[in-house]
């Protein structure tokens, strides 16, 4: 019984020993820095996102979970974002966009209180500006900022391209919207 | 391209190999036969000490002609030489020989090959779906496969729905389940004087202590074990699949989904393959950041395994010690690479980023109190005297089952043979540092608990090793001349290993000269480790099972993939 | 008049059976949470005191069960039968000198006599189930049940020789000078074994072992039927407790406070030590449970009624003294069984396998 007798006296070491419990609600924990939590799009000061819209991260993303939309400045070159929306559904927080934007675009927060009781609740918009602040006339409403909640299209698993290709251009003719990829529904099987 | 000079003398005079030259830029070297000499070529190069079956896999065949290649990979553990053995199927003959008569092992690898390409197995001895569906159409890791919404077509429903309403006969002569594990054969036995009846038990998917998803098919006599049959596929998640469909920057992400425990080993061995395909090599700092991330994450996993096998045994509270201590170095984890379990961290030339100022210290705080802390854990159980009732003496596996199995890891070194990767074939910083590799010889369930309870400490003393050595090492955490967009040569293929805490953990990666991997393939210690069970039940009570499952550290999400 | 006195009776038993079976609730789960390194409920109440009371009304919420296949009618009162003892057995249990159920001369037998009705309850619930887990669980349980308790009653033979009554208050009455703790050091030990057992806790708590047989007998059960093996458990391990206290601990003798404070203080001493083990130890196998069942506490404890009949004729301090030596053995005996588990098969099993490692290296 000696082998018990020196479990039982570790058990009583630990209970004498303050409990390691993090009583959640009530005192939160401050997470490191580096911590992949929840997103956030930086701002200038004067309330411009940092976001180009160039649809690197869109691109990088391994989930297509990313949908971006912009329009073409009409008062000097680049784009204005217009929408931003992360799927935190299909989202698996590697951190590929945050790693691969060029402008600091996109960060992680430290938020992690993303518990939602609907599906659509993990749909994170970021950004969105149903009225582009520089709309150009042929504008047409596109219906690619609900993606993610569209039925899901799988074409990115089963072919070569359209992973890759996730970012294109719905219509040359004007509003020269970036789709990003729909979300993928859920991958089958 | 040629086979290095060395590699010439294993492969001379066999007969019916069509080329020899190596798979890439990395020099492994590679072979190719027909299926017709196929079967002679596997017995000579097993009797030229290639007894070990590294992996088996296969892949579409990207020439002009439609079709299968198999991929044998064998390793002599005597010098560490490793060949691969490719064998071209023709699309309207998907046939080979099985080599479960050599490697029984093997024969679950076929399954999952036969699952996933339709190759069928010659001889096989019981062939069948692993982890799809019995009655899923299809393979999908045919590049002609077509992922439908859902994954199944309108007419798998209608069947489905129909074997429901109507008969069972959709699951036909072989697909079923039946044909596999008949649980009536095992019925017919049972003991004449005791007049007993052999039962079958399903232990799993949902039962409380299985580890997660994994399912056993139990035949008891009685108490007595008497047939075992683990079931896997129910955490597929097709990352095999997935990862042909993206870049080669997010590979990293995805295989940390395999095994979920220790994610830093899936990176690490798919850092190690494409650095050999891209002839790039990782930064001094990187090594050590890797050993670190490495060692540490040894740890955690065989905490997991050290919370398991009280739990396994009844004792509650080392799962709570267990767990409070790997809290703990999940934190330096999120404060390193801001993930806890999916690190996404270890890359192609290196690593993401270098540890934040501070980190060191508190890593260092840690494992300074480490061996106390184990202390702790082990006064729970390994002088306790109802675990070594539970556990001494129950659940051998023999050495000489290693082999045939496939069997790596502290399985293995358990059973006494003496086998790590960190020093026979180092990779990443081991080859600067002195690895002890914790033996014991008995080979039952308590040795494996020893061995790993010792990996834990000699972990906890690498990383520390590792921790000082990147005191004294400046640099870069990357290396600058990896390419901005990874397209690999084409054609080329490299197989990269580690020593997981499971085992030996590989990443075949064959390059199309695409930005997307051709095929991707994991080999998993722990699938290979599980299917043993068979060999370590016997002479188990029921009670025993889930101990002696426990011991050989299951993590389904590695074993299905 | 006398109905109205009976029922009254009645009444009081099952409210302080029930209060403390509750506190015995609370006091685990603190316990092994704070053993654990954990708080353990904290949200329903003061450190959370009302946890109990909320998990009651869950389990009368949720839909009462009964599984296709099930014996019916047996799988309706099993659970009422598991549960009636555990409160009858009060009726002879003693709480302090004046207030006592019935306070008779076989007490101590009534009690044993009650209390094994439990396994009948358990052995009913796995048989109706219609489920191998369950039913694996209930043959256990029965088996187990039956052969620790004998040697847990001959472990009390030996306090029934001291005292020379098998009514608990004389035995506690007999206790007033030296506790039986001290005097039959090595009863006690296998009293408390054997207790261990009879309640189904760990080590031995195969029945509801949940690494093999999920939750065992109580796996289809649901509901209040859930909630009444739950309580009766629990109520199993206040009277056992209680029961240790009335037999080794001196029952409500001591010092200063009244009697009943010093026996509630003892028998929650008793929970806590109950639930200490279990915070601790593993399971044992079913077979090695039996074997140590027949093989090592019967013969121990007949050794200890040789002993305390030794005692009796001689005096005390002999008894004392080879009470000492006996659980001194016991002891040894056990920690030796640890040490060399499995070292026979361990060592073949090594002798072999360092040939068949040749064999492959050569």
């Amino acid at each position: 019984m000696k082998g018990m007798a020196i479990g039982m006296a570790a058990v009583m070491r630990r209970f004498l020993t303050p409990s390691v419990n993090e009583r959640y609600p009530d005192r939160k924990k401050v997470l490191p820095p580096r911590s992949r939590m929840s997103f956030e799009l930086p701002r200038h000061e004067s309330g411009d996102v940092n976001c180009k819209s160039c649809g690197l991260c869109a691109k990088n993303c391994p989930d297509n979970a990313i949908t971006i939309e912009s329009v073409k400045r009409e008062d000097g070159p680049g784009r204005v974002l217009t929408h931003f929306v992360i799927d935190l559904g299909v989202c698996m927080y590697c951190g590929l966009c945050v790693e691969n934007c060029p402008s600091d675009g996109i960060r992680f927060t430290g938020n992690f209180e993303g518990s939602t009781p609907t599906r659509e609740g993990t749909v994170l918009v970021l950004e969105y500006n149903p009225q582009p602040v520089v709309p150009t006339p042929q504008a047409e409403p596109s219906a690619t900022v609900s993606g993610a909640l569209s039925p899901p299209d799988l074409t990115g698993v089963s072919t070569q391209e359209s992973g890759g290709d996730a970012v294109r251009q719905v219509g040359d003719r004007a509003p020269d919207t970036v789709a990003a990829a729909e979300a993928e529904g859920g991958e089958a099987s | 391209m040629t086979a290095p000079a060395t590699i010439a003398p294993v492969f001379e005079n066999l007969p019916g190999l069509v080329d020899v030259g190596v798979m890439g830029p990395g020099g492994m070297p590679l072979a190719h036969t027909t299926r017709d000499s196929f079967e002679t070529v596997v017995e000579m190069l097993r009797e030229r000490g290639f007894a070990h079956l590294e992996f088996l896999t296969a892949q579409e065949r990207s020439g002009e002609e439609p079709g299968v290649e198999m991929l044998y990979g064998f390793t002599r553990r005597a010098d560490l030489t490793r060949v691969v053995l490719a064998v071209p199927l023709a699309e309207d003959d998907l046939e080979i020989e099985t080599l479960s008569w050599l490697w029984p092992g093997a024969a679950v690898l076929e399954r999952e090959v036969f699952d996933l390409f339709g190759v069928a197995f010659e001889g096989h001895p019981a062939l069948k779906r692993i982890v799809l569906r019995d009655d899923f159409e299809g393979h999908p890791l045919r590049k002609s496969f077509e992922l439908v919404e859902g994954g199944v077509t309108a007419e798998q429903v209608a069947k489905a729905l129909e074997s429901h309403g109507v008969a069972p006969t959709s699951l036909g002569a072989d697909g079923g389940r039946q044909a596999y594990f008949d649980p009536f054969e095992h019925l017919a036995g049972g003991d004449p004087a005791l007049k007993s009846q052999r039962m079958v038990i399903n232990i799993g998917p949902q039962h409380p202590s299985t580890h997660g998803v994994l399912h056993v098919y139990l035949a008891i006599d009685g108490e007595q074990v008497v047939g075992a049959e683990p079931t896997q596929g129910y955490l597929h998640r097709c990352i095999e699949k997935l990862c042909e469909t993206r870049t080669y920057k997010a590979m990293p992400a995805m295989l940390d989904r395999c095994d979920y425990v220790s994610a830093f080993h899936a990176e690490l061995a798919y850092s190690l393959a494409m650095e050999e395909l891209l002839g790039i090599e990782s930064t001094p700092r990187a090594d050590y950041l890797r050993v670190l991330m490495g060692e540490l994450v040894r740890i955690t996993s065989h905490h997991t395994w050290f919370a398991a096998a009280g739990l396994d045994t009844g004792a509650l509270t080392p799962f709570l010690f267990a767990f409070i201590d790997r809290e703990l170095i999940l934190d330096f984890f999120e404060e390193v690479t801001g993930g806890r379990m999916m690190f996404n961290y270890i890359r192609p030339g290196g690593v993401k980023e270098d540890m934040p100022e501070g980190a060191a210290d508190k890593i260092r705080g840690f494992l300074d109190t480490f061996t106390h802390r184990m202390d702790e854990c082990e006064a729970l159980l390994t002088g306790n005297e109802i675990f070594r009732l539970r556990t001494r003496g129950i659940g051998f596996l023999d050495p000489a089952e290693v082999e045939p199995w496939c069997i790596t890891g502290p399985v293995a070194r358990a059973s006494g043979i003496d086998i790590d990767l960190r020093r026979d074939e180092p990779y990443a910083a081991y080859d600067r540092m002195k690895i002890n590799v914790p033996l014991a010889y008995s080979g039952d369930t308590y040795d494996r608990y020893t061995v790993r309870v010792a990996e834990m400490r000699e972990a906890g003393r690498l990383a520390l090793e590792a921790l000082n050595a990147l005191e004294g090492i400046e640099g870069p955490h990357i290396n600058p001349d990896v390419p901005r967009v990874i397209k690999p040569e084409a054609g080329t293929a490299a197989y990269g290993r580690v020593e997981s805490p499971r085992g030996e953990l590989g990443v075949l990666v064959i390059s199309d000269g695409t930005d997307k991997p051709w095929r991707l393939k994991v080999r998993s210690p722990a699938m290979s480790n599980l299917h043993c069970a068979p060999v370590i039940l016997q002479n188990t009570k029921v009670g025993d099972v889930v101990a002696v499952l426990g011991s050989v550290d299951i993590v389904m999400g590695e074993i299905d993939r | 008049m006398r109905i109205l006195q009976i029922l009254f009776g009645i009444v009081v038993l099952i409210v302080i059976v029930l209060v403390n079976t509750i506190v015995v609730m609370w006091v685990e789960r603190k316990e092994l949470g704070h053993m654990q390194g954990r708080l353990g409920p904290m949200r329903t109440g003061w450190h959370g005191l009302m946890q109990p009371f909320a998990d009651a009304l869950k389990l009368l919420g949720k839909e009462d069960i009964i599984p296709a296949g099930a014996d019916r009618t047996i799988f309706l009162i099993a659970p009422l039968i598991a549960f009636t003892p555990a409160i009858l057995v009060y009726c002879a249990t003693p709480w302090v000198e004046q207030i006592a159920g019935f306070s008779f001369d076989s007490g101590i037998f009534l009690v044993f006599a009650v209390a094994a009705v439990f396994p009948v309850g358990v052995l009913m619930a796995g048989w109706s189930s219609h489920n191998k887990y369950s039913l694996i669980g209930g043959f256990r349980s029965a088996a187990q049940q039956i052969s620790y308790e004998v040697p847990m009653i001959l472990a009390v033979m030996g306090v029934v020789m001291l005292a020379g009554s098998m009514r608990l208050g004389t035995i506690v009455e007999s206790q007033a000078g030296l506790y039986n703790i001290i005097k039959q050091p090595f009863a006690a030990m296998l009293f408390f074994i054997t207790l261990l057992s009879e309640i189904n806790r760990t080590p031995f708590d195969l029945p509801e072992a949940e690494s093999e047989l999920v939750a065992g007998f109580n796996t289809e059960y649901s509901s209040m039927r859930f909630a009444l093996f739950f309580v009766a458990e629990y109520a199993n391990v206040f009277t056992m407790s209680l029961l240790a206290t009335l037999l080794f601990l001196g029952g409500w003798n001591g010092p200063l406070l009244p009697g009943i404070v010093w026996l509630l203080l003892k028998t929650y001493a008793v929970v806590f030590l109950i639930i200490w083990v279990r915070a601790t130890l593993p399971r044992v196998r079913v077979d090695q449970l039996m074997a140590f069942g027949w093989k090592g506490l019967l013969p121990a404890a007949l050794v200890n009624v040789l002993i305390t009949a030794v005692g009796v004729v001689t005096n005390t301090w002999v008894l004392v003294a080879l009470e000492f030596i006996a659980l001194s053995i016991f002891v040894w005996a056990v920690t030796r069984l640890g040490a060399t588990a499995g070292d026979k098969r361990r060592a073949d099993a090594t002798a072999r396998f360092a040939k068949s490692r040749e064999g492959a290296s050569a």
